[in-house]
């Protein structure tokens, strides 16, 4: 110890001692130099990194979904932001709230309760309940109104907050409820046409990154990192909102009245197949979508195939025209029965007892003859009448692009047996959706050519613009010649038939068809009881503009179209006041019904 | 932890600074050497002071400027909140809804039976019917709506219509088939909405040839001229 202390700590020699703190000196400003440039250079990036990341601040900036508007204008569903109001039981308190004249008053933790239930029409047990406990975070209620939220954030509760979230409104309730769809809880478009327009309608969230003090206020110069949200795009549909609405109207209550399972009415612009209105009944309120049957969710518009029944004879009475098998004025007796051949004694009645009737194939299309049309309808070949049933677009989809739609039922022909070979020819063994009826009628409209419907007028761009939908060409299904004498046809079952003069709108040339068709009881396999009554028709009848059809499926106190024909009435009056179709000027055809 | 790192700005500046210095340096000696070297160094310390303060200035009204920033952002958010409650309020009173239930309230009632009139030739199609007819007449609102939060006040429109009804006489003249100089039609109601479904309101001494309009049995020859007044009593 005495030789180390000798060696190094010699008193009187300066000169080494010197050396010795200089080179203390060193190796200290060593130390330090050797650890700046690790803070500096070696660690610096991570350094740095740690230090953003907790400086930093970030938060998604929502994007708006697009609106979509009727033909008019009109909104039928928008974006708005909507609130959830969230508690941090860990800090819940009683608090003290200055009041307008300036004085203080303390809220206690039960007060602050029973305030925020009344405001969220809760019970104030069920919110005591939320607010209690350790953890920092807390739903008290979902999704509230703007006005709400307003509401809570006046109440200046320090431990209540707020999470903003873009939620859909539709502010006409049901009105094109099914035909609109919906968005989910997870911000999915879940059917309609927020589901087929969904690449149109939705936007892309934005992101902002900056750097924030501990009071959360952004530090000025601090870098920032965005990504500009990108709404969404506006769409617009054909549908007029306030036909629409009457339409459902219409339908609602009919459906009532005849107390069906559903009801559906459509209305038709002939020469550019726009669907002005898609009514249904019962139907839902996508505000409201958990509340829906699953029936209801469904635009049967589109979606549903049935038995169309009579108004298919339409199509039967066409081909003939059509194929110069039959005119107008062409004579049949039309029994009451009819045994099929090759059926095994399958028999086919009409709807009411006659005897052996003088018809003429207006005739038969006036009284709806079930036997009548089957032995004029043999002229044409199976084959050629399968032909005109595919033209006409029964068994494809329609193009009009709605998410689920159906394509309806065309068994193919060499499945056909003895009984189908007939009863097709009067809508049975076929399927078709209400739509699909419609605009084989807008065919006959048209001069014989079947357009696309459309529901969607198009997509706006960033500038506003609209973009419309690219249509496919229309088919020719029959000669304007065939056309025209078929909706002369028409015309003499408004005008002379039993059930169709009840379709009648004064002053205007009308041309329909009824249609009363039996439904298939799943339990049985065999016809039920009940009906799906029909009546489809056009007007006005020597320039047709607009095809109206509706539907009631299942009727309980009409068994036959007579339940249809009112509410048919009402909704084209109704168009045709709302588009200003001036009356008709001229009188229906001079043709036969019977002989 | 944080660490500052040394910029290439600082290292440019010490350079430059040496570079200014050492030349004036090299022409002075003595004593006038030593007052320029402690001019230039109070000179410099001078400087440097303002740019401390001015960037402390800067710094200041940026950063009052975060907390501005930041007010208006929530005054925004305030007054979209405001707009959206306001947009959500005018759409339940425009929605079918709602115009359908205050015709009601108000006792208009849609006909079933509308009648047509031709301008061209003042020919009449339909037969005219009372609205009270209650065939296909559906007058009340059969749509639900879960956002019809805010409805019509008709305390005012009541109180005009009351007005209205002691002034205004009711005829059972005939139909008329001149020029219609001023009808608001209930008919609108038929529909009860805006825009042009079911509206039959035609102004004017000369109507387009050919327009239609609605007509009825009890046509009302003090209809009210105003365009915001309300009928006195339905008549179809």
């Amino acid at each position: 110890m005495s030789l180390f202390r000798d060696r190094f700590f010699t008193p009187g020699d300066s000169r080494k001692r010197m050396v010795w703190f200089k080179g203390g000196i060193l190796l200290i400003v060593a130390i330090f130099t050797i650890r700046l440039v690790d803070f500096q250079i070696v660690s610096a990036d991570r350094i740095n990194a740690e230090s953003l990341n907790k400086r930093s601040s970030s938060r998604v900036l929502p994007a708006m979904r697009g609106t979509i508007f009727d033909n008019s204008g009109q909104v039928l569903a928008k974006s708005v932001l909507k609130y959830n109001v969230i508690a941090d039981p860990a800090n819940v308190r009683a608090f003290k709230k200055v009041n307008a004249d300036g004085s203080k008053v303390e809220i206690s933790k039960e007060q602050a309760a029973a305030l925020l239930a009344a405001v969220l029409k809760m019970d104030p047990i069920e919110v005591q309940n939320k607010i209690t406990g350790t953890n920092r975070y807390s739903m008290v209620a979902k999704r509230v109104d703007a006005s709400v939220y307003e509401e809570v954030k006046k109440l200046d509760i320090p431990w209540i907050g707020f999470e903003s979230l873009a939620s859909r409104v539709y502010p006409n309730g049901a009105v094109a409820g099914a035909l609109l769809g919906w968005i989910n809880q997870e911000g999915v478009a879940s059917a309609g046409v927020e589901r087929e327009m969904d690449e149109c309608l939705a936007g892309v969230d934005g992101k902002e990154k900056f750097e924030a003090g501990r009071d959360g206020i952004r530090i000025p110069t601090s870098a920032i990192v965005t990504r500009t949200a990108k709404n969404g795009r506006d769409v617009v549909l054909t549908i007029n909102r306030d036909l629409q609405y009457y339409a459902q109207q219409v339908v609602t209550a009919q459906t009532n009245t005849l107390r069906a399972d559903w009801g559906t009415a459509i209305v038709i612009e002939v020469k550019t197949g726009k669907i002005l209105a898609a009514a249904e009944a019962p139907t839902m309120d996508p505000n409201v979508y958990g509340e829906a049957t699953e029936a209801e969710r469904h635009a049967r518009v589109f979606e549903t195939a049935f038995e169309p029944g009579s108004v298919i004879k339409m199509v039967t009475a066409a081909t003939l025209v059509d194929q110069g098998l039959a005119t107008p004025s062409t004579r049949i007796v039309a029994p009451y029965g009819m045994d099929l051949p090759n059926s095994g004694g399958y028999r086919v009645t009409d709807s009411h007892q006659h005897g052996n009737d003088k018809l003429t194939l207006t005739g038969v299309l006036r009284d709806s003859s079930n036997t009548g049309i089957m032995r004029l309808g043999v002229k044409a070949p199976l084959e050629t009448r399968y032909s005109y049933l595919q033209k006409f677009g029964l068994g494809a989809k329609t193009g009009v692009g709605f998410p689920g739609e159906s394509a309806g039922v065309l068994p193919k022909l060499d499945t056909w047996d003895g009984i189908k070979k007939y009863v097709s020819m009067f809508g049975q063994g076929i399927a078709q959706t209400p739509l699909q009826t419609a605009m084989m009628y807008q065919a006959v409209a048209n001069g014989g050519v079947r357009l696309h419907p459309t529901l969607v007028e198009g997509c706006k761009d960033e500038s506003g613009k609209l973009v419309p939908i690219a249509t496919k060409p229309g088919v020719t299904v029959l000669s304007p010649q065939s056309a025209r004498t078929t909706i002369d046809m028409l015309e003499k079952v408004v005008e002379q038939g039993g059930i169709g003069k009840t379709a009648a709108v004064p002053g205007y040339r009308v041309g329909g068809k009824t249609g009363t068709a039996q439904i298939t009881d799943p339990a049985t396999g065999h016809y039920g009881n009940l009906h799906a009554i029909s009546f489809i028709g056009m007007a006005p009848a020597e320039a047709p503009q607009y095809v109206v059809a509706v539907t009631f499926f299942k009727s309980r106190t009409k068994s036959n179209s007579i339940g249809a024909t009112p509410a048919f009435k009402a909704i084209m009056e109704q168009v045709l006041r709302t588009y200003r179709v001036p009356p008709s000027t001229t009188k229906s055809a001079n043709i036969p019904t019977e002989w | 932890m944080s660490a500052i790192r040394l910029t290439e700005p600082n290292r440019r500046n010490t350079v430059a600074l040496t570079a200014i210095t050492g030349g004036m340096l090299a022409k002075l000696t003595g004593r006038d050497a030593r007052k320029s070297r402690a001019g230039i160094a109070v000179l410099i310390l001078f400087g440097l002071g303002a740019i401390q303060i001015l960037q402390l200035v800067l710094n200041s009204f940026v950063a009052a400027g975060a907390y501005q920033l930041v007010d208006l952002k929530n005054q925004k958010r305030e007054l979209t909140v405001t707009q959206q409650i306001l947009g959500e309020q005018v759409d339940s009173l425009s929605s079918n809804q709602n115009l359908a239930n205050a015709a009601q309230k108000m006792g208009m009632i849609s006909n079933a039976n509308p009648v047509f009139l031709r301008l061209a030739d003042k020919k009449v199609f339909g037969k005219p019917k009372a609205a009270l007819n209650a065939d296909n007449r559906i007058s009340r609102n059969l749509i639900k709506s879960a956002v019809l939060t805010v409805t019509s006040d008709l305390t005012a429109a009541n109180a005009t219509a009351a007005d209205a009804t002691e002034s205004t006489v009711q005829p059972t003249a005939p139909i008329t088939l001149s020029p219609v100089t001023s009808s608001v039609s209930t008919e609108a109601l038929a529909g009860a909405t805006s825009g042009k479904a079911g509206t039959s309101v035609s102004v004017g001494a000369k109507p387009t040839v050919g327009a239609i309009t609605l007509s009825g049995a009890t046509p009302k020859t003090s209809a009210p001229t105003s365009t915001n007044q309300i009928p006195a009593q339905p008549t179809r």
